[in-house]
């Protein structure tokens, strides 16, 4: 059913980007609530504005629509705190999340975007293996241990550990590829619009 | 022969990777497996990304844990298949679809028993929970079922889907959106008013009925035809309080945000952060913008614009920007010659709205709720006035109030930083200045053509002053980084830039108003003071004929900081020569409304005689000069009087003067946190006269009014039912009373945790409730916890 199809691709779309928008903006500063209340009101706007076919995705990607709602939406926040007074630094603080982008802030949001793809991905596919492999895929993977160190730890031939972790990091390329943002992209405009009528 | 060795087949490493083997066969796999064949393509997996899943997967397990609290578990029902025609929902079988919004789909059904008749089933969609919709309908279900009115269609029941989604039964009303059937008929506009009156009136029945709508729009007000009159009816009332409150509560994800109102019938406050706190005023302002729309043919901003650029900047335009006056709208509509649908010739139509409806519907949809029509049905009255061509209530805003509503909206924006207090501060002179010529020219069509160059002239010289003002910010912004909006005003006013001012008084008073409020708003009222008293004693320099009510103005401002500094004697001199001032031009009811002040300060002396008579002399005027939108201000008066004569031990007048308030409020206002407030005075009234059981029934009103607009467990709730619980106790229901005092305190607990003073009070009462059933130890511990809470709060203020 077309339904269901279109509730992957939000859900599948919120699974990555809602973490996304948390973290960058604790990176920012902001508590864990306001962290989640800013990255679901960003939500809410994309969803507005796909709504209304007035995002155009010719513009560009989510990802860098997305980036400038955040930032907005960070500044936002900010500026409704009603603190007495806002010292300039604070005020330039400010200035310097609404300002355009810096390249170390575009730089941050896109490495975290794709720890969050492979974050995402791993969370999705560690059901499809056992925990020794999954194991020797973590060890050497992402803890870069030897296959030998954790070929005793799991009681399996390093050989067996290299297998291991080929295999996994097969199935996890896979994965992260299969993420088609521009299907996305398409399948939430639909749905929005059919839903803003 | 050499033994062929044997290569692991894909099945059997599929099943060794998904933990399918047993640990010998796995054993004896990984024994075959060959070094080297496994070089690893890694291409296009970010080694260094990689290396940062760990802390990727922690800040994904937060966002998780902070938006599952948001959540609180609700399933996703609205990923559950449709219904169809001919399912049977409870008693009602399906008939056709005949609406479907962002709320779900609307059905004609079929009800069987104990009538058979056509019915509308609304569905609704949302991944929300059932039972607690289903409760809060519950709760609005008595006052639902008590309306009758020929202009509501009334909700007849509510229940769940077998799949668990909240559904709601209505009279089916064969009709179409108010505003397409004014376009279709081509109604004119004193067809358009009446229904508009009529609506009104079906709206203003339900508020006194305590049952807000809250969701005010044309698709739900359906008009048909009955005999070739046009009758309007409002559906889905008490729908959206069911559905909506929960949205704030947890469903605040993603795509729900159809759940929130219709956007462009959204009052400010309903589009503000906190919208806990929405009245019936906030039904008032979705009928002017109805009004708007039926008289312009497009609600004052554009649906599409402003979703366009996102949820924020939506949200700013409801709070912030005014649209312009339906008149204005419908000649700049012509001039570029959009098509607006209506019958009416738009020049003529224009000249019609330009004289009062205009303020009609912009009084109707104020930001600022305080300065809208307080009722429905003032604004329904106004309407009729206007029919019969008599004088609206509403009325052109003064230059004054204007600043004071430009001030009051940017005042977030004037703490956010150096450069928002300048821009304010331009921005403030600049829209004063003009709204004031814009206000003089009107008023007195003949002007010298002199005279408005001079104000041209002073408007000129403000806007100069701001500049210097930013300069000096610009200046010490790039010494200092730690330059705070305090000390760019400090270094403002303390600067060269008043000379320059010196020989034109009229501009330096304006200034220093700004500047003193500016203080004001930083919670400097010594510094505010200084530059406001510095300002009227300018202002009474300059002033001349009418702009003597500014000096009015001005010492109403000096007198209030006076006030707040605690030196009453100055704030109440000071009001009795603005009173004089008033008196002189003729204005009675800001003498009525400034008398009414004095007798608070008069009161706050202890000079009871005094307050009183000046008091009661106010309440006559305001009585006299009463007209609809003037409650809160002789609700006020009331409650001061018979505050006053309380204290003077007039105890009888005091109560009858109480009961007339809480009346009044409950005839005008309908359901509105004042009657809440005017019922639980008299309540307290009532005890302390000694009439516990009237006062008893009182305060359980005032109960239920809180509870219309704040969630159990605020500090009013749990104050008016610690007080209910006193009367108890004053019958002797001891038993009652205590479960009572028990309730409100654990509600208020989990509002506020225990460290809050009002445990402390309420623990109090508790104990005071135990001693009197002989409990002493109890109530002895219940104290011993009070006292310790009471020491540790002076330990650690509260902010």
């Amino acid at each position: 059913m077309q339904d269901t199809e279109d509730q992957d691709s939000w859900a599948e779309f919120s699974e990555v980007y809602m973490p996304l928008i948390f973290g960058f903006c604790i990176k920012r500063g902001l508590k864990r609530a306001d962290a989640a209340d800013v990255a679901q009101e960003v939500m809410r706007s994309l969803s507005l504005a796909l709504g209304k076919a007035q995002y155009d995705p010719q513009r560009g990607k989510f990802r860098a629509w997305l980036f400038t709602a955040v930032r907005n939406a960070i500044s936002t926040h900010y500026r409704k705190q009603e603190r007495v007074p806002l010292s300039v630094a604070e005020t330039t603080l400010l200035e310097y999340v609404s300002a355009t982008p810096s390249h170390e802030d575009e730089e941050t949001w896109e490495h975290d975007y794709q720890s969050q793809v492979l974050a995402w991905a791993m969370e999705k596919i560690r059901p499809e293996f056992a925990d020794r492999i999954w194991r020797a895929f973590e060890a050497t993977v992402i803890e870069e241990l030897s296959a030998k160190e954790i070929s005793k730890e799991i009681n399996m031939s390093p050989n067996a550990v290299w297998v291991a972790r080929h295999r996994v990091m097969k199935r996890l390329k896979e994965k992260v590829h299969s993420i088609d943002e521009g299907k996305w992209e398409q399948e939430m405009i639909r749905e929005c619009q059919s839903q803003a009528m | 022969m050499p033994e062929e060795t044997p290569v692991p087949d894909e099945a059997a490493i599929e099943a060794w990777l998904a933990g399918r083997l047993s640990p010998d066969e796995a054993e004896a796999l990984e024994r075959l497996m060959a070094v080297g064949n496994f070089a690893v393509d890694e291409d296009g997996i970010d080694a260094r990304a990689l290396r940062a899943v760990p802390k990727a997967e922690a800040i994904r397990k937060q966002a998780l844990l902070e938006t599952q609290q948001r959540i609180g578990g609700s399933s996703r029902t609205s990923d559950l298949a449709m219904e169809s025609p001919g399912e049977l929902i409870g008693r009602y079988r399906l008939v056709e679809r005949i609406g479907r919004g962002g709320f779900g789909d609307v059905w004609r059904a079929e009800q069987t028993e104990p009538i058979k008749r056509f019915v509308a089933l609304k569905v609704i969609k949302l991944g929300m929970d059932t039972e607690e919709v289903l409760a809060r309908f519950d709760a609005e279900r008595q006052a639902l079922a008590i309306m009758e009115h020929p202009n509501i269609a009334t909700v007849l029941d509510a229940g769940a889907t077998e799949t668990g989604r909240p559904f709601f039964v209505m009279e089916l009303v064969d009709g179409v959106p108010i505003d397409r059937y004014c376009e279709e008929r081509e109604l004119g506009t004193r067809q358009r008013l009446e229904l508009f009156a009529a609506v009104c009136s079906a709206v203003q029945h339900a508020h006194h009925k305590a049952v807000m709508h809250r969701d005010l729009k044309p698709s739900n007000i359906l008009v048909s035809d009955h005999n070739g009159y046009a009758v309007p009816k409002v559906i889905d009332f008490g729908l959206a309080k069911a559905t909506t409150q929960s949205l704030t509560e947890h469903t605040r994800l993603t795509r729900n945000e159809q759940l929130m109102g219709t956007p462009a019938y959204m009052s400010p406050e309903q589009a503000s952060a906190t919208s806990s706190d929405v009245d019936t005023r906030s039904d008032v302002y979705s009928l002017g913008v109805l009004l708007y729309e039926l008289l312009t043919g497009a609600p004052p901003f554009d649906p599409d614009e402003l979703v366009a650029d996102g949820y924020e900047e939506m949200m700013r335009i409801i709070r912030e920007v005014d649209p312009p006056v339906p008149s204005a709208r419908l000649r700049s509509q012509s001039a570029s010659g959009s098509k607006s649908g209506r019958s009416l010739s738009e020049e003529s139509l224009s000249k019609l709205l330009r004289q009062d409806l205009d303020w009609v519907v912009m009084r109707a949809i104020e930001k600022d709720r305080e300065q809208r029509y307080q009722s429905v049905g003032a604004l329904g009255d106004d309407v009729l006035r206007y029919l019969e061509g008599q004088p609206v209530s509403a009325v052109a805003p003064s230059a004054g109030y204007r600043l004071a509503k430009f001030y009051r909206r940017n005042k977030a924006g004037v703490l956010a930083g150096a450069a928002m207090v300048g821009l304010l501060v331009a921005g403030t002179a600049v829209s004063t200045w003009q709204a004031w010529r814009a206000k003089k020219n009107e008023a007195r069509a003949v002007k010298s053509e002199s005279a408005a160059l001079e104000e041209t002239e002073k408007a000129r010289r403000l806007v100069q002053m701001v500049k210097v003002m930013l300069d000096s910010a610009d200046a010490n912004n790039r010494s200092s980084p730690n330059y705070t909006v305090r000390e760019m005003l400090d270094d403002f006013s303390r600067g060269r830039m008043w000379e320059q001012l010196a020989d034109d008084p009229a501009v330096e008073a304006e200034l220093r108003g700004i500047v003193a409020s500016c203080y004001q708003s930083l919670g400097r009222d010594e510094e505010a003071l200084e530059h406001a008293a510095r300002g009227l004693v300018l202002r009474r320099e300059s002033a001349t004929g009418a702009d003597k009510l500014k000096v009015a103005d001005d010492i109403a401002n000096v007198a209030n900081l006076h006030y707040s500094l605690g030196d009453l004697d100055q704030a109440s001199l000071l009001l009795e020569e603005g009173m004089a001032i008033e008196h002189q031009l003729g204005d009675i009811k800001r003498v009525a409304r400034t008398s009414m002040t004095l007798s608070k300060i008069y009161a706050g002396e202890g000079k009871f005689d005094l307050a009183e008579k000046t008091a009661r002399a106010s309440l006559k005027l305001q009585e006299q000069q009463f007209q609809p939108g003037d409650h809160d201000y002789l609700l006020d008066a009331r409650s001061t009087l018979a505050l006053i004569l309380r204290k003077q031990d007039k105890s009888e007048e005091s109560l009858a003067l109480y009961r007339q308030t809480a009346a009044d409020a409950r005839r005008d206002l309908g359901v509105h946190p004042r009657t809440a407030g005017a019922v639980h005075n008299l309540a307290t009234a009532l005890r302390v006269a000694g009439q516990p059981v009237e006062a008893e029934k009182a305060f359980k009103e005032a109960i239920q009014l809180r509870l219309q607009f704040l969630e159990p467990g605020d500090s009013k709730v749990c104050m008016t039912i610690h007080s209910l619980a006193q009367a108890l106790e004053d019958q002797g229901r001891l038993d009652e009373a205590e479960a009572l005092h028990r309730k409100a305190l654990a509600d208020r607990i989990e509002k506020t945790g225990k460290a809050h003073i009002d445990i402390a009070r309420a623990q109090y009462w508790l104990a005071d409730n135990l001693e009197k059933q002989n409990r002493i130890d109890e109530a002895d511990a219940y104290r011993r916890e009070a006292e310790a809470l009471v020491e540790q709060m002076q330990e650690t203020p509260q902010p």
